[in-house]
């Protein structure tokens, strides 16, 4: 039996998240059923996942006859994703190649594009003949528009949380999706589409109980921001991807944007190249959007007592005007997160860092030990003008601040505007980091870029910010650290007060320091291949392994291959031989010698300069 | 059709391919990301340097490519595609073209600078269109199928394109 289809009125539901926009149509999926609906060109498709872990299969048929079926395996080929995604990698296409929808928002992030529709043999073969399936479905609601059936419909499975393992084998788990997480799909031509709310109650997809699937169709015209649900702790809410206040400058000049710690970054910029920012970064000057670190401020009469038990540095040394580079540790001394503290007096201070939990932690330490000090986000975008000119331009804008020495911050205006300017990076080069209040970034942007333009400034993405801070040898998180490695693995052994009476970690990393299971090292690899993320390190004409890559590219300015790693300390001495496994690890190894974490001006010449 | 001259670029790739391109053309070649392009000179001759990939090169060159670079011994291919060639166009047919054209982010053919290539669909004939200087003269270079050649020529004959006349890279 076909459901019957009907606009709903969009009050009606309340265990829902309110529309996004106009609605036209709207559909509750019952349990176990499935429907089939018009969707016009333009027009955008919410389905909600209404109580949460329920799978809901989509099915769209363009071409002027439904004829043009959505195809996932041309989608996965012509992508470069497992699933479309909000962003560049967002189309699914049909078997003609032809774009039929868009992810345009996707708050769950963990979708199937590799299995079928479940099928009536899927429930035989476990012992259920005759148990409904999505496929059957699919197939009872599009026989009215002529579509012949299919023992099973290969589909996109929103919510659907498969994944394959190391040896090959697709596996299912209960769906990620929350109750009100949803998909929002950007149609690019006029469809018949068919979504489910899987039947499935024998096995984990949808919690062995399946529920309700809301569908929302909004009116063409309207404008959804391209956003990703990130989620960072249980207790956290759900956080969308947002631009930064340079996001619509840099929007100017390339599509070419990725999520990044829950903000759209640019990884090049159009007809520029990673290789063109890279070198105007090392030779000129580079303007590049690093608006995704978190900013908290410290405030209180016990401020520096709660960084100075936090922090790995020793803030006694640090003051006013002064920041430092270091990390938040736990007690078994791994890394919660780097960072920089700012010390605008001993009541206040600033930490800039990469996670959203660092104000909860910090809060945490500061309400145990029953300490007055508040830990607030503060709302400031960051440029940063990074390169051997950054002093030059930076100048026409602020001749103070470019006199700044390393390390050293100040509080300014340019151009009217408020800015804190401070003289950090993460390129390995002279340069400045410059926070405003989001309103006004766009005129900063533009300020920075005209100054910089008559000396060849260029905007920097990601890609070419990667490549020079491996060849300067800092750190990134979830590559080099996280909560499981200490700072003397991750090659900041050095950002770690020992002298410090107390911190937190401090007994933990007395016994690390003595032997870490591994060391960080860089090393330079023979020829021009590129090692990776996660690559096994081996003992020279050996089959045992000493380490693994952390890190790596192509370093332009030494003309070789580099890399990161983390070793075991007997092999982490500067001009010992290793060899990376390449590919698998064994089909083909590369020698490479052991050097400084920084293969690139180690002695950090350049931005003390 | 035929008043083609048909011109039939080199390519090489392989895992020296920037060792390759940098032994032949310098080191200028570092600066170039895929997709972009310089103008050179090997052995006397002017040539065209295109990055596709990082280690993935086309080369505008009238001489022998492969024996030069068989004499590197390096791990690469050098060969002139059997089933590619390449047409030359004026510049200014350029807008025309990018109107009818269509191409996937994060590329743009609105504006392609000099220097500069990208992928496209001309309705539907795939092709990489490249804006680089030929002796001098700013010029679209449009490389696509042998086998649609003929199509490409129908379609650049059209009204839209009434104004275009043909020249070769090499005459």
């Amino acid at each position: 039996m076909t459901t019957t289809l009907r606009a709903l009125p969009t009050d009606r539901f309340i265990d829902i998240p309110p529309p996004l926009g106009q609605v036209v149509a709207e559909y509750r999926i019952l349990p176990g059923e499935a429907i089939a609906y018009p969707v016009a060109a333009g027009q955008y498709i919410q389905i909600v996942d209404v109580a949460g872990s329920q799978c809901s299969d989509f099915l769209a048929f363009g071409g002027g006859d439904h004829s043009d079926p959505l195809d996932a395996t041309v989608t996965r080929t012509l992508t470069g994703v497992a699933v479309p995604q909000a962003g560049l990698p967002g189309k699914a296409f049909s078997q003609s190649m032809q774009p039929l929808t868009e992810v345009i928002q996707d708050t769950c992030g963990r979708h199937d594009s590799f299995l079928l529709a479940c099928t009536a043999r899927y429930y035989e073969e476990a012992g259920y003949p005759g148990h409904p399936s999505c496929s059957d479905n699919f197939n009872r609601v599009l026989a009215p528009y002529g579509i012949a059936p299919r023992s099973g419909w290969p589909a996109l499975n929103f919510f659907y949380n498969t994944s394959i393992d190391c040896h090959g084998a697709v596996g299912f788990e209960e769906s990620l999706s929350r109750p009100g997480d949803y998909v929002l799909l950007l149609a690019h031509q006029d469809l018949l589409c068919a979504s489910s709310a899987c039947p499935d109650d024998i096995d984990p997809a949808n919690g062995w109980q399946p529920t309700p699937i809301h569908v929302r169709i909004y009116a063409a015209g309207q404008v959804f921001g391209r956003a990703m649900g990130r989620r960072v702790a249980a207790d956290f809410p759900l956080r969308l991807t947002q631009d930064s206040a340079f996001t619509p400058a840099i929007r100017q000049l390339t599509d070419d944007l990725a999520e990044y710690n829950g903000f759209w970054v640019p990884r090049s910029f159009a007809h520029q190249g990673d290789q063109a920012e890279y070198w105007a970064l090392r030779q000129r000057a580079a303007l590049m959007d690093l608006s995704a670190l978190r900013k908290f401020e410290v405030q209180g009469s016990d401020a520096f007592t709660l960084l100075q038990y936090a922090f790995s540095r020793n803030l006694e040394k640090v003051s006013p005007g002064q920041g430092a580079y270091g990390c938040l540790l736990n007690p078994h001394g791994g890394i919660v997160d780097d960072g920089i503290v700012f010390c605008f007096s001993p009541t206040h201070y600033r930490y800039v860092g990469n996670c959203d939990t660092d104000r909860a932690w910090l809060g945490q330490i500061a309400r145990e030990q029953g300490w007055s000090v508040k830990v607030e986000v503060v709302d400031r975008h960051n440029l940063a003008i990074q390169g051997p000119l950054s002093r030059d331009i930076l100048k026409t804008q602020s001749p103070e601040a470019a006199a700044l020495g390393y390390f050293r911050f100040m509080e300014t205006q340019v151009q009217g505007i408020s800015v804190l300017i401070s003289r950090t990076g993460y390129t390995g080069e002279l340069g400045y980091e410059l926070f405003v209040e989001p309103q006004n970034g766009a005129v900063l942007w533009d300020l920075l870029m005209q100054a910089g333009q008559p000396v060849g400034l260029m905007p920097l993405g990601m890609k070419a910010l990667d490549r020079a801070r491996i060849e300067a040898g800092l750190l990134a998180m979830g590559y080099e650290f996280d909560d499981l490695i200490s700072p003397y693995q991750a090659g900041i052994g050095w950002a770690v007060a020992m002298k410090k009476p107390d911190f937190i970690g401090k007994a933990a990393l007395e016994e690390i320091r003595r032997h870490p299971p591994r060391v960080a090292v860089g090393l330079v690899l023979e020829g021009p291949e590129v090692a990776a993320h996660g690559q096994p390190v081996f003992a020279a004409g050996q089959r045992w392994r000493v380490g693994h890559i952390t890190s790596a590219t192509f370093s332009p300015m030494l003309n070789a291959s580099i890399a990161m790693a983390q070793v075991v300390p007997e092999y982490a001495e500067a001009g010992m031989a290793v060899e990376v496994g390449m590919l698998d690890g064994l089909k083909r190894r590369i020698p490479a010698t052991v050097g400084p974490l920084a293969a690139f001006d180690p002695t950090k010449s350049r931005v003390r300069v | 059709m035929n008043d083609i001259t048909i011109y039939h670029p080199w390519d090489m790739a392989g895992v020296d391919g920037l060792v390759a391109a940098r032994a032949l053309f310098g080191e200028s070649v570092d600066y170039l990301a895929p997709f972009q392009s310089m103008e050179t000179v090997l052995g006397g001759e002017a040539c065209s340097v295109l990055r596709l990939c990082d280690r993935n090169f086309r080369i505008t060159y009238p001489g022998p490519l492969d024996q030069i670079l068989s004499e590197l011994k390096l791990q690469l291919w050098v060969k002139q595609l059997e089933w590619m060639r390449a047409v030359v166009l004026p510049v200014d047919c350029l807008p025309a073209i990018a109107a009818q054209a269509t191409t996937k982010a994060p590329h743009r053919l609105q504006p392609l600078p000099l220097h500069c290539a990208a992928p496209a669909q001309i309705n539907p004939i795939p092709a990489l269109l490249w804006h680089h200087p030929i002796d001098n003269w700013p010029t679209l270079e449009v490389h696509l199928a042998y086998r649609q050649i003929a199509e490409f020529w129908d379609r650049i004959q059209s009204p839209t394109y009434s104004s275009v006349s043909l020249t070769t890279a090499h005459t």
